[in-house]
């Protein structure tokens, strides 16, 4: 007999799909990551940067970022060393930006990123007979 | 008062709900970058109160970290 519960609305993300970052400048500090493959750079808040001893506010650049709702100028930095998922990157550039309190993560793992790990570059291919080229 | 012993870190999770955590990392597995052990320096449901905390602590390899998996249930996210 069919169950007459109420359907359950999916999860907002899954767990599996958030990791730990290790960034690391003058100080070091450790943060929970999405899996974003929908981001093109790697994301922090302004609070950890100021943490790890670079200024948000010094930036060289600021990029215009698309987001949801809106385009946001970010300040762009390099964290010096960046571990995540069994990488160590160097001068990795990230988005400064604040994710809502709401998210229950502080950064997003961008392509920036994602283009080094393995598993998604064999999902990028299992995806390429799909992908529309120009 | 906080714990100064180490505890696995998802015993220092458990223990909160919708709560921010700085935690002072202690072990760490270095293959997969993910933190086994720590010492909870600082919760609170204000997340700013805990990056307060962050800009001012000495731990060589302080966390930030929320209590929960997710987003509160019922939340869809777009990036």
């Amino acid at each position: 007999m069919p169950s007459r519960s109420r359907p359950q609305p999916p999860p907002a993300y899954p767990a599996s799909l958030v990791v730990y970052a290790v960034c690391q400048a003058k100080r070091a500090v450790m943060l929970r990551m999405l899996v974003d493959t929908g981001a093109t750079y790697t994301m922090i808040p302004r609070r950890a940067a100021l943490a790890l001893g670079l200024d948000p506010i010094a930036a060289d650049r600021h990029i215009p970022i698309i987001t949801a709702s809106a385009v946001e100028y970010v300040p762009l930095l390099r964290v010096p060393i960046f571990r995540c998922v069994g990488l160590e990157l160097r001068n990795l550039k990230v988005a400064c930006h604040d994710l809502p309190a709401e998210s229950a993560v502080e950064g997003l793992l961008g392509l920036t990123v994602l283009q080094h790990v393995e598993p998604f570059r064999q999902f990028q291919r299992s995806l390429q007979s799909f992908l529309v080229h120009e | 008062m906080y714990r100064r012993t180490t505890q696995p870190i998802e015993a220092i999770r458990r223990r909160y709900t919708r709560e921010w955590l700085l935690i002072a990392i202690d072990e760490m597995d270095d293959a997969t970058t993910t933190p086994l052990r720590g010492r909870l320096l600082a919760h609170s449901k204000d997340r700013d109160e805990i990056y307060d905390c962050l800009l001012r602590t000495r731990a060589q390899l302080p966390l930030v970290t929320y209590s929960e998996d997710r987003p509160p249930k019922g939340y869809a996210v777009a990036f």
